[in-house]
């Protein structure tokens, strides 16, 4: 079975030296998908640490094929400030 | 070891049950005179399908055997690893249809024993019945604990937390020495047993082997540093039950 490379790049690289036998490349794409929702779940306090999370698939003879990319983007707009006071609503008696 | 007349098999069950529970002189020689015929599994045959209504149970003698659950759509779960000397399929004493299956995951030798021999047994010498009892519900505890690693655990926890797990299951059948243990496991099966993806366990295992942890090449397992590979598997082996553990 081809032997395929997840390459992993967030706060630091993680460079897959040994790689996964896969039988497909459409196996190899699931799998992709797979260990990212898993690696997310895994690490989701430290994604916030860059906000961005990329995965880079390599063939067997160590060319790209594709890239997932995961990124958080905060919002423009001026944030709630969640301390601030709220006037207490009137009684209705 | 086998003795004169003793073959070995029998032996094994005497050594998992001495494991859990203290058994006197009289049930230990009920347990060696147990008739058996021995079979062998190649590696990736059923041992028992699911929905097999069989009249005899199962004990590992080498090799390993899994409990599995195969999806309508082709997937599989993998739900317990049994080492020699476990009994699968003892459920089979009081639940007439399997609802799973058990397949030999390498190359397995398995004793069959006739369910009514079991039965027979245990009304001759209640304290097995309480020995086997207590063997089923460690099965349980072991679910449990499954499943709050499958629910809580991140991938390497799971995986050290399995490892852990099974040196101390290989240890108390005499298989396991140093910390080291053959694991005729997969990297495909550890994915479909611990819901993880292929790729995951491979990352998460070159992980383990490069921070010194552990080896793992050749089926062979060795945990070189007991106290930091437990806590790494948030591991507490309190739900195995085992009487004299070498390892806390």
């Amino acid at each position: 079975m081809p032997r395929y490379f997840f390459h992993i790049q967030d706060s630091q690289s993680q460079i897959d030296k040994e790689g996964t036998e896969i039988g497909s490349l459409e196996e190899a794409r699931e799998e992709a998908v797979r260990l990212a929702g898993q690696m997310l779940r895994d690490g989701a306090p430290e994604f916030w640490k860059h906000g961005k999370w990329r995965l880079e698939v390599a063939s067997p003879t160590g060319f790209p094929l594709f890239t997932l990319v995961v990124a958080a983007f905060d919002a423009p707009t001026p944030q709630i400030d969640e301390h601030q006071e709220v006037p207490m609503r009137q009684r209705d008696d | 070891m086998a003795q004169a007349g003793r073959p070995s098999e029998r032996l094994r069950l005497v050594c998992k049950l001495e494991s859990i529970a203290d058994l006197t002189e009289e049930e230990r020689q009920a347990v060696l005179d147990l008739p058996m015929v021995i079979r062998h599994h190649p590696a990736g045959q059923d041992i028992i399908h699911d929905g097999d209504s069989p009249n005899e149970c199962c004990l590992v003698l080498d090799g390993l055997a899994c409990r599995y659950k195969l999806l309508p759509n082709g997937r599989r779960q993998i739900i317990s690893f049994h080492v020699p000397g476990d009994i699968p399929d003892l459920q089979g004493l009081h639940l007439a249809m399997m609802d799973h299956a058990v397949e030999a995951l390498a190359p397995t030798h398995v004793a069959c024993i006739l369910l009514k021999d079991i039965r027979e047994l245990t009304q001759r010498f209640p304290g097995l019945l309480h020995a086997f009892w207590r063997s089923t519900l460690i099965d349980a505890a072991t679910h449990r604990q499954w499943i709050v690693g499958l629910g809580q655990l991140d991938a390497s926890e799971r995986i050290a937390h399995f490892l852990c797990e099974m040196l101390l299951r290989y240890e108390a059948v005499g298989l396991a020495v140093d910390g080291t243990f053959k694991l005729p496991v997969t990297q495909a099966e550890l994915a479909d047993a611990l819901g993880l993806s292929a790729v995951h366990v491979n990352r998460v295992v070159q992980d383990l082997r490069r921070s010194g942890l552990i080896t793992w090449s050749s089926s062979v397992v060795t945990i070189l540093k007991w106290e930091e590979f437990k806590a790494r598997g948030l591991f507490d082996a309190a739900y195995l039950h085992q009487k004299d553990r070498a390892r806390r």
